[in-house]
């Protein structure tokens, strides 16, 4: 994160062999203590991650994807499948509608992945391509004299609606950090180990850690999200 | 389960958020997912390097609007030092589908295919492999400044960025 950047020259306390800043940075909700590393590792080093690496991984899944590893792809299918076929959903295609759409934009995505640079744009990207497509559909089944349920007309395409959208997500995160302060101790470092430790540990270290038994780790993991959602519903 | 890596978390607001995401994304069905797994019928199209695209209108119309009704054919053919074009663009009436066709001959003689493609911005929206003199057409909803490009067997692009608006 940037903050911990920020404050990298501060003499950090060490409990566990994880850094505890007392800066006020520290203090913030998303806030991950810097793990120590030995220079003479730098493969480890190399894993302390800033807050720009998740969008960096999705930049390499892209990457090597691009050079047709099929398990990477699968990965990405499996990542954001679900955003592509609830928008499909949402727009009010039926189910055997929004498969065909779903189909058509991972085929779009297929073709143009050597042109996506900016990681951080795919979710607009999806949700961009996954209107038209189901743009196209509703287009092509009103001319074919079929009915459809939904209303989808050219609105859809319309570029100031995802630009609204935009505005709104940023409202969200910032009520996600708002939530973050205010959940319950336990759920908010289980949140973070899970989400924003550099060191991505597994369920058995989180398991450790935290004294949960491995198998609980995922259905608290659950309720502690329900949990967050509610505290964001409650600060809009 | 257990041996699982938490293989995506890393340290940002917006990995929490897929968290919330993924509760509120509906997942598509087994067999919607399986038909995408493999891309056996799609293929990455190469993003041409600027220094090998050239477009084929000069500077000052490219991009520009040609004037087109709703469903209006126009016919609209380019020369190139390596190609000759004909593209016929029928825009919607209404709502709905553009339809782009056409044909390319290459000036010298090649084994290997083309490929041309409609493009808007990052997206490859359709494209398709096709031999020299080839007929091809294009049934797509489009932006606007969507436009053309041909992959030529020596690696250099053609873009064909004049059309319409």
């Amino acid at each position: 994160m940037q903050q911990r950047s920020a404050l990298a020259h501060r003499k950090p306390l060490e409990v566990d062999g994880v850094e505890k800043d007392a800066s006020p940075a520290s203090r913030h909700p998303l806030y991950w203590p810097r793990r120590r590393y030995s220079s003479s590792n730098p493969s480890r080093s190399l894993r302390t991650r800033s807050s720009r690496d998740a969008n960096a991984s999705l930049a390499q899944l892209l990457e090597v994807c691009a050079r047709g590893d099929e398990e990477a792809w699968e990965r990405l299918v499996g990542r954001f499948g679900g955003l592509v076929w609830s928008v499909a959903i949402e727009v009010g295609l039926s189910r055997d509608d929004a498969a065909d759409v779903f189909q058509y934009v991972w085929m779009e995505l297929h073709r143009s992945l050597r042109r996506i640079h900016d990681a951080e744009a795919l979710p607009r990207w999806l949700m961009v391509a996954t209107r038209r497509q189901c743009y196209k559909v509703a287009a092509h089944r009103r001319r074919c004299g079929i009915p459809i349920d939904a209303q989808i007309g050219p609105e859809l395409l319309d570029p100031k609606r995802l630009a609204d959208e935009e505005v709104l997500v940023k409202e969200h995160r910032r009520r996600l950090e708002e939530a973050m302060t205010r959940l319950n101790p336990k759920d908010a470092e289980l949140l973070r180990l899970l989400f924003l430790d550099p060191d991505r540990p597994s369920y058995e270290e989180i398991s450790r850690r935290t004294g949960l038994a491995v198998g609980s780790i995922g259905p608290i993991r659950a309720r502690c999200l329900r949990r967050l959602r509610v505290l964001m519903e409650e600060s809009s | 389960m257990s041996q699982k890596k938490n293989a995506d978390h890393s340290g940002s607001t917006d990995r929490v958020l897929e968290g919330l995401d993924e509760q509120t994304w509906e997942a598509p069905p087994e067999e919607v997912l399986r038909r995408v797994r493999r891309m056996e019928d799609s293929e990455v199209l190469p993003e041409p390097e600027e220094s090998l695209v050239e477009s084929c209108a000069p500077e000052d119309v490219r991009a520009a609007a040609a004037a087109i009704d709703d469903g209006d054919e126009v016919v609209i053919t380019r020369s190139h030092e390596d190609a000759d074009l004909t593209i016929t663009i029928q825009p919607p009436d209404g709502e709905g589908d553009w339809m782009v066709s056409g044909r390319i001959w290459l000036r010298q003689e090649s084994e290997e295919p083309m490929q041309v493609a409609l493009v808007h911005e990052t997206h490859v929206l359709a494209a398709k492999r096709v031999e020299n003199g080839e007929y091809f057409e294009f049934e797509e909803v489009l932006p606007r400044q969507w436009y053309l490009e041909v992959h030529l067997p020596t690696g250099a692009c053609l873009r064909i960025d004049d059309l319409l608006s």
